[in-house]
């Protein structure tokens, strides 16, 4: 993306949700009423059933990584100034971000500036009580390094009655420290620990990247595609066989797009890049195989270098008998960003949760990874819903 | 003479019988009926498919549409039934004064009072009140009575005239959440600081907890102990027992590991 694209991180509280759009929502509970009235004879293109899944050398190459885009660029673009002033009015920046940030915009941006990182404990040590935090605190913003880094403020806490120690000293620690610190914190964990411990007291207001609305996902994503090497790939919606990326006047600037997939998208991903990021390259699909399917697609994509069909992805359906359960089981991932088996038992209030992470796992909400358990960032927008319908306290960006 | 003109009086007081469109009647009741059985079925179906936000806006919403549908299905009758004039309307009101007042009393009175609480709303569907001695939510809202679970899954009608001599208590008054207590008894003989501030990072760590409302721990003396009480809330009021019984168990524990003693086996080791 171009430099004049990068846009200034805002303060939390001013972050705007692209609209979906009206007639998409219109659709989608038609096409249930209809599905429940087992009348599903709409006119697609083609089944999603019909399509090959890509392979992951091919979405590499139409949707390379990092999942976070531009947002680490504009984070440096945001701070420059705060980090080259000797004396600023205030030493501590706050960088609430959404969750399911696998990729890490605070660390790859910590790592690439040559700042200094502050590790946090381990699990094991946020339940012990250790006082002597404080000492080893005092140690490392004693060092050398101009620049402190603390990427993910989720990890200094563990939802328990023992788990808070270290976050409340770490936060004495910060208060009065005279030495740029730049402290992030996932969204859900921010709810949290302004609850728990008066987070909100000691840090400063929270600033976060702008939303990825429909045109700026539009040109981020068809930015990558066309970086790849090799012959053009046009993106058709397996529905209605429109490219996803075509304006009505084949311009890009301020023009309406001919479909409204991107729209949807950016609607559904809450404007947070890595989440639509997992849901674009999840939704791409290779031609099929056999001839009798191919030979109507080859009519309509006569004039594609190449083209990958774009589905829509699945709805995530939590198990219906343990819903409750399973919602305070997401909850508590988010929370935390990732969690073991035996720590979600300690964040639960109860312990029979094992075939209930197994049911989440199976139905794509969560995935298990070196034994830790994450939320996966497609299923993000389904677990936000499901637990913003249940009334679950929210994140606020 | 005077007997005559009564006849003709008492005629009037009704329609002549082939003017009465009795198949109108029949359809008005019937419709009534059915709107009024389909909001009773349909709502609170509804009422738990809806965001839990919406869910008591669509509880609270079945006793007024029935209010409507009866004061609708009246008005429409009525008229085809009775001829309406001033006089009628005296004749009419002293009979049903009469009736009322040796046959219906208390039915009356409690339509009334059901009539009067849906505009006072001392309770509304999903409410979870206590009335005498007995604690439930408000499941329905009926004409005569309310119809609440309580805890026990025991199903207890009350009338509405009750809400003439009784109080009402109204855990949530239409709110989301409610209030929640956790009690514990200890032994005098522990830091109070400390276990004050580990039962308030047990609540504030429960998965339970709605963020937007305060956590408060009040302690007493007591001649038996020191009697602590967590105040909290949950942020579904539907989880109520879930989340005092999690504040109690981890409660225990927190009170354990700061040297507590609970003060309720003592006490009944004492009375053996």
């Amino acid at each position: 993306m171009a430099n004049s694209e990068l846009r200034a991180f805002k303060p939390i509280g001013d972050y705007a949700l692209p609209p979906m759009p009206t007639e998409q929502t219109a659709k989608r509970w038609w096409r249930k009423l209809r599905h429940a009235l087992g009348s599903d004879v709409e006119r697609i293109i083609i089944g999603a059933g019909a399509l090959k899944c890509s392979e992951v050398e091919q979405l590499d190459a139409v949707a390379p990584s990092p999942a976070f885009g531009p947002v680490q660029d504009e984070l440096q673009s945001t701070l420059q100034d705060w980090l080259a002033d000797e004396a600023p009015s205030g030493w501590l920046k706050l960088v609430v971000l959404p969750p399911c940030d696998d990729a890490g915009v605070l660390e790859n941006w910590a790592t690439e500036q040559g700042h200094s990182t502050l590790e946090a404990p381990s699990r094991a040590d946020l339940l012990s009580g250790d006082k002597k935090i404080s000492l080893e605190l005092a140690e490392a913003f004693s060092g050398e390094s101009r620049v402190l880094v603390i990427p993910r403020l989720e990890r200094w806490f563990i939802r328990h009655r023992d788990g808070l120690t270290h976050l409340r000293a770490l936060l004495d620690a910060l208060d009065g420290l005279e030495q740029h610190c730049v402290i992030g914190c996932n969204s859900w964990a921010w709810a949290f620990v302004q609850k728990a411990v008066g987070a909100e007291r000691i840090l400063p207001t929270g600033m976060t990247f702008q939303s990825f609305d429909e045109p700026r996902l539009r040109r981020w994503l068809a930015g990558l595609a066309s970086a790849a090497s090799g012959t053009p790939v046009t993106f058709r919606h397996s529905r209605t066989g429109q490219d996803v990326f075509k304006t009505v006047d084949d311009s890009d600037e301020g023009a309406e797009p001919i479909s409204n997939y991107m729209k949807s998208l950016a609607a559904e991903s809450y404007g947070i890049p890595w989440v639509a990021w997992h849901v674009w390259r999840q939704s791409l699909r290779d031609a099929p195989g056999d001839d009798e399917n191919r030979e109507s697609l080859d009519e309509l994509a006569v004039n594609d270098g190449e083209t990958l069909w774009v589905v829509e992805p699945d709805e995530l359906i939590l198990p219906e008998t343990q819903e409750g359960m399973a919602l305070l089981i997401l909850h508590a991932i988010l929370i935390h960003g990732e969690l073991t088996i035996s720590e979600l038992a300690r964040v639960l209030p109860s312990a029979d949760h094992m075939n209930v992470v197994a049911a989440l796992s199976t139905r794509g909400f969560v995935t298990r990874r070196d034994g830790r358990i994450r939320c996966v960032p497609a299923a993000y927008p389904a677990i936000r819903r499901a637990l913003s319908n249940a009334g679950f306290p929210s994140d606020r960006l | 003479m005077d007997a005559t003109e009564g006849t003709q009086k008492a005629a009037k007081l009704l329609n002549d019988l082939q003017d009465i469109n009795f198949t109108e009647i029949v359809i008005v009741i019937v419709g009534a009926w059915l709107v009024t059985l389909a909001a009773n079925k349909l709502f609170p179906i509804l009422a738990e498919k809806v965001p839990s936000k919406l869910r008591l806006y669509f509880l609270g919403a079945v006793p007024i549409i029935r209010v409507l549908v009866l004061v609708i299905a009246i008005s429409w009758t009525i008229p085809i039934v009775f001829n309406i004039t001033f006089q009628n309307f005296l004749i009419i009101s002293g009979a049903a004064s009469v009736a009322i007042g040796f046959a219906l009393k208390d039915y009356a009175s409690s339509l009334i009072a059901g009539f009067v609480a849906i505009f006072e709303r001392p309770y509304r569907p999903g409410d979870w009140v206590q009335i005498q001695d007995d604690y439930g939510e408000v499941m329905s809202v009926g004409m005569r009575a309310i119809r609440i679970r309580t805890a026990e899954d025991n199903t207890i009608s009350v009338p509405h005239d009750l809400i003439w001599n009784n109080n009402i208590s109204n855990s949530n008054d239409g709110a989301r959440t409610l209030m929640c207590i956790a009690d514990f008894y200890l032994l005098p003989d522990h830091d109070a600081e400390q276990v004050r501030s580990a039962l308030r990072d047990v609540a504030l760590t429960s998965s339970y907890l709605e963020y937007e409302k305060p956590v408060h721990v009040m302690l007493n003396e007591t001649p038996f102990g020191t009697h602590y009480r967590v105040k909290a809330y949950p942020f579904d009021l539907r989880d109520q027992f879930s989340f005092i019984s999690d504040l109690t168990v981890r409660g225990k524990r927190a009170i354990a590991a700061h040297g507590g003693r609970e003060a309720s086996a003592v006490v009944s080791a004492s009375t053996d």
